[in-house]
């Protein structure tokens, strides 16, 4: 009996030093609190609130900060991202689609590999793919109107003029997003299957063409090994099955929302007959 | 005395070198050098 | 043997029971769940809908798998009950049993198979009692397991009919294999003293394979629906599923876990094995029974740091692999919230190894041989405390603003790098290094060795150890301060594996030097002072405690998400709670099954015992 209560005080002590180191020898984070969907009232904004709101989602849902900041060296630092956008159009490495800097820094955030700064490429990539996920997509989520925020955030943090125009409404936001131009109109489909791929920027990965990217599988071929239907899966939904050898989570996954149908099915067959 | 040294020494060597060359050729796998370069 | 049909018809009646509740809950919708869950589903109606919707537009083919989108209403509440606590501790408190039934047959497959090739009787009667422990111990994670299931579908019903759908085969096939699981594990306990000898006791070897087989079957399954949650596969982005349960099976973080748990299980395993020796050594009267308990103590001790050693290469590989699957999740769990968890873990790695350490070094009284390398504890002690002082050395100083201003920054100009990586590499492969030379010494304390190259080879040990252990700094000096991120982190692979060779070489060298060896003076089991009992004990407690921290970053780190990215966690206690919080919790659990397990063993005391109750029964012949 006297054992047990000796072994008994000795597992609480033990318990007790732990519990206490836990809670009075290290900071006391209080994480934040489960982000909240917040209801937007675009029509009602004025540009320093929509600025505000950018702000808040960078510092808070956006997990911006999480990577961009000054410890760690993990990913560039924003404060000044949009004077520096134009010194990255002028890379001759940049091969990305936009023309200015608030459309490069949408690029940016729906489209990361597109550019990746020298030296903040996912290793063995030679800055060709950059580790920052599609921000419109998966567990951050941002809709259109507060990406559009942020580059407002960004723009008048960096000093520049805002030059961002605040959606009137979420619906009219989504659709500008999915036409994929400022304008607002849609762009013309693209002719060929060369074009296509070109504009997609599909070498940067994949050897194809002339292009010889190194990321993702070899497709000159690919004709010979894989149908219309993997192919037009593997477009659609590139993490539903890579091809041994490769990994996940490097081709976009939005290439669904990008490309016309036709255009999709174009370069579908044309990849069918690369044998 | 001698009869410790020696064999010291030539094991200190000898481990060395071979922890050097493992140090070397594993860097080597991950696509860098020993000695920091860049 | 004492009469157990009782026990027996029990059991399997629990685990009759327990297959019943799994099948009926996977039937949720139908059976005894239904009002339940219907009542709890009004506003994730919309999920189901879009199931049966889309079901019918299959033209009546398999019903597609839709996430549910859940609200605070969804989740049922039981008045002046936690649900997530409750959820949280049971699920803890299972794995723990779980993970010592599933470890107690690894060595005791193995001391069995050492008895048979030594033909030494006292480890078939080691390995036999360590069964009968686990036996207790199996009943206990049923009952735990069923309370589990309970809990998942009272109080996160729309979640479990989510995953029991995508894991339906899985789940059913979990629930029948516990019938080989019992079987076997009945078998290979009640016929152990049946088979024994010649053929017998291999079919009771092969036995042993068995109940280890089905084990590890029934954890990988447990593993994908854990890790599913956590890097989910086989469903598009929007969580619908496909079909392929082999893909939401074998999802990214499945394999990593797997290898952690397995070697983590055999540890923990191991330190709850010598508690429960250290626990007979304190209560046992004759010597022989104090020579029994503390060659199991050391025998436990034993299998616990060897598995140990390795462990924190296996929970880096995880980290890196779930810092691979997405960098958010890694950033988050060792550059974001949870990073100060781990200065936590520091200190508790700390202790297991200062037990194990202390531990040793109070055996090396067993024989009048270890006087002589008596001396040489104080410089080991002191390395060992050292390495774990800076181990444990945060980087980012807790601090008030006075002391900000007058330190000039959150960081300590000295002792702040020595709270980065390369600092902490470097300790803890001088930790495990010198952690592996007390056993050497341990070892040698009462052996002279009869080579005739004594001298060499001892100084050819020393080179090893001088040799490696300066490399060691070397990769975590040089390119811990003097290079970038890459090289930083690429030179913890030579580090380790330079700790893994010295151990091998060292031990080679030994054995080959001690081969013959002079017995110097006899090792005397149950020659040792109480304290190294508690030191057992404290080892014990450490793994529970670091066990449940660990399970609780891993299942934190999803923070507001049942199922990342697919699954939104919507409930009033979605919110990541304060690391205090969480300790407090794991502090709670810890207790609980130090609780249950002290139960365990004084069963086990308890059973053994016949009170002879004089007059009580009525006369014979009456």
């Amino acid at each position: 009996m006297k054992n047990l209560l000796a072994v008994t005080a000795f597992t609480l002590l033990t318990v007790a030093f732990f519990a206490g180191f836990s809670n009075y020898g290290i900071p006391q984070i209080e994480p934040a609190p489960p982000p909240k969907e917040e209801k937007l009232d675009l029509g009602a904004m004025t540009m320093d609130q929509f600025v505000a709101l950018g702000d808040r989602i960078f510092n808070g849902r956006g997990t911006c900060t999480l990577c961009h900041n000054a410890v760690g060296g993990r990913a560039p630092l924003l404060d000044r991202a949009a004077v520096v956008a134009l010194e990255r159009l002028a890379d001759p490495r940049y091969q990305g689609e936009a023309t200015d800097a608030e459309s490069y820094l949408h690029e940016s955030m729906v489209k990361p590999s597109a550019y990746v700064v020298a030296g903040f490429g996912k290793t063995g990539t030679n800055d060709t793919v950059s580790p920052m996920p599609d921000v419109s997509s998966g567990s951050i989520g941002l809709s259109e109107a507060e990406i559009l925020a942020v580059i407002a955030y960004l723009q008048q943090i960096a000093g520049t003029d805002i030059t961002v125009e605040i959606p009137t409404d979420a619906a009219e936001a989504a659709e500008t997003a999915a036409a994929g131009e400022a304008e607002g109109e849609p762009r013309p489909p693209y002719k060929t299957p060369e074009e296509a791929i070109s504009e997609f920027t599909c070498g940067a990965c994949h050897k194809v063409g002339s292009e010889e990217g190194d990321v993702g599988p070899d497709l000159r071929k690919i004709g010979a090994k894989r149908d219309k239907e993997y192919l037009r899966r593997a477009i659609l939904d590139p993490n539903a099955e890579v091809a041994k050898g490769f990994e996940r989570d490097l081709m976009p996954t939005d290439y669904g929302v990008q490309m016309y149908a036709q255009e999709l099915e174009m370069i579908v067959d044309y990849l069918a007959g690369l044998k | 005395m001698k009869d410790y040294v020696i064999p010291f020494v030539a094991a200190f060597v000898a481990f060395g070198v071979l922890f050097l060359a493992l140090d070397f050729a594993v860097m080597r796998l991950q696509g860098l050098t020993l000695i920091f370069q860049q | 043997m004492r009469q157990r049909h009782s026990g027996v018809a029990g059991r399997a009646v629990l685990v009759l029971v327990l297959a019943f509740v799994v099948v009926a809950a996977l039937g949720a919708g139908a059976g005894p769940f239904a009002a339940l869950t219907e009542a709890a589903a009004q506003t994730a109606d919309a999920g189901a809908g879009e199931a049966t919707g889309a079901a019918q537009a299959n033209g009546g083919g398999a019903p597609v798998v839709v996430p549910p989108k859940l609200t605070a209403a969804d989740y049922p509440r039981i008045a002046g009950v936690n649900g997530r606590v409750v959820v949280w501790l049971v699920a803890q408190l299972h794995l723990w049993f779980a993970a010592f039934v599933l470890a107690v047959p690894i060595f005791v497959f193995i001391i069995e198979a050492i008895g048979m090739r030594t033909r030494d009787r006292r480890y078939d009667d080691m390995a036999y009692e360590f069964i009968k422990v686990s036996i207790t111990a199996y009943s206990l994670t049923a009952i735990l397991g069923g309370l589990l299931t309970f809990s998942l579908v009272l109080f996160y019903p729309d979640l479990f009919r989510y995953l029991s759908s995508i894991f339906k085969e899985s789940m059913f096939y979990y629930a029948l294999l516990f019938f080989a699981e019992s079987a076997t594990l009945y078998v290979y306990y009640y016929g152990w003293q049946w088979l024994q000898g010649g053929f017998r006791k291999w079919v009771h070897l092969t036995l042993g394979l068995l109940l280890n087989a089905v084990g590890t079957v029934l954890m990988l399954l447990a593993n994908a629906w854990v890790t599913f949650m956590m890097s989910p596969a086989g469903v598009d982005s929007a969580g619908v599923y496909s079909g392929d349960a082999w893909a939401a099976i074998h999802n990214f973080l499945w394999n990593p876990i797997n290898l952690h748990r397995f070697v983590a299980n055999i540890a923990f395993g191991g330190s709850i094995v010598g508690a429960y020796a250290a626990f007979k050594f304190l209560s046992a009267t004759r010597a022989e029974e104090k020579a029994h308990y503390d060659w199991m103590g050391y025998t436990a001790n034993f299998i616990a740091i060897s598995a140990l050693l390795p462990l924190p290469f296996a929970g880096y590989y995880l980290a890196a692999e779930i810092y691979a699957y997405s960098q958010q999740m890694g950033i988050t769990l060792m550059g974001g919230i949870f990073a100060w968890l781990f200065i936590i873990q520091a200190v508790l790695i700390g202790t297991l190894f200062l037990a194990a350490n202390y531990y040793l070094w109070c055996g090396m009284g067993r024989s009048e041989g270890a006087v002589r390398y008596n001396r040489y504890v104080k410089y080991l002690a002191i390395v060992i405390v050292a390495a774990f002082l800076v181990w444990f050395t945060p980087h980012t100083l807790v601090l008030t603003n006075e002391e900000l201003k007058a330190l000039g920054g959150p960081y300590h100009k000295y002792l702040g790098p020595l709270g980065i990586m390369p600092a902490k590499n470097t300790a803890v492969n001088v930790m495990i290094l010198f952690t592996a030379l007390s056993f050497l010494i341990y070892r040698r304390a009462n052996k002279i060795a009869t080579a005739s190259w004594v001298r060499a080879g001892n100084a050819a040990q020393v080179a090893l150890f001088a040799s490696g252990i300066l490399n060691i700094f070397f990769l975590g000096i040089y390119h811990g301060y003097f290079t970038n991120t890459v090289y930083k982190v690429a030179a913890s692979i030579p580090q380790v594996l330079t700790t893994l060779i010295v151990i091998i070489a060292s031990t080679v060298i030994d054995s080959l030097m001690y081969r013959r060896a002079r017995e110097v003076a006899p090792l005397r089991w149950g020659r040792v002072p109480p304290r190294a009992q508690y030191a057992l004990f404290l080892l014990a407690v450490a793994f529970t405690w670091l066990m449940g921290l660990m399970g609780y970053i891993r299942s934190g780190i999803r923070q507001h998400w049942h199922v990342v990215d697919i699954v939104r966690d919507n409930s009033p206690d979605a919110f990541t709670p304060t690391l205090g919080y969480a300790a407090n919790v794991v502090s709670v659990g810890t207790i609980l099954f130090m609780a249950m397990v002290l139960f365990v063993f004084w069963l086990s005391q308890v059973s053994g015992t016949k009170t002879h109750a004089a007059g009580y029964w009525k006369a014979e012949g009456a």
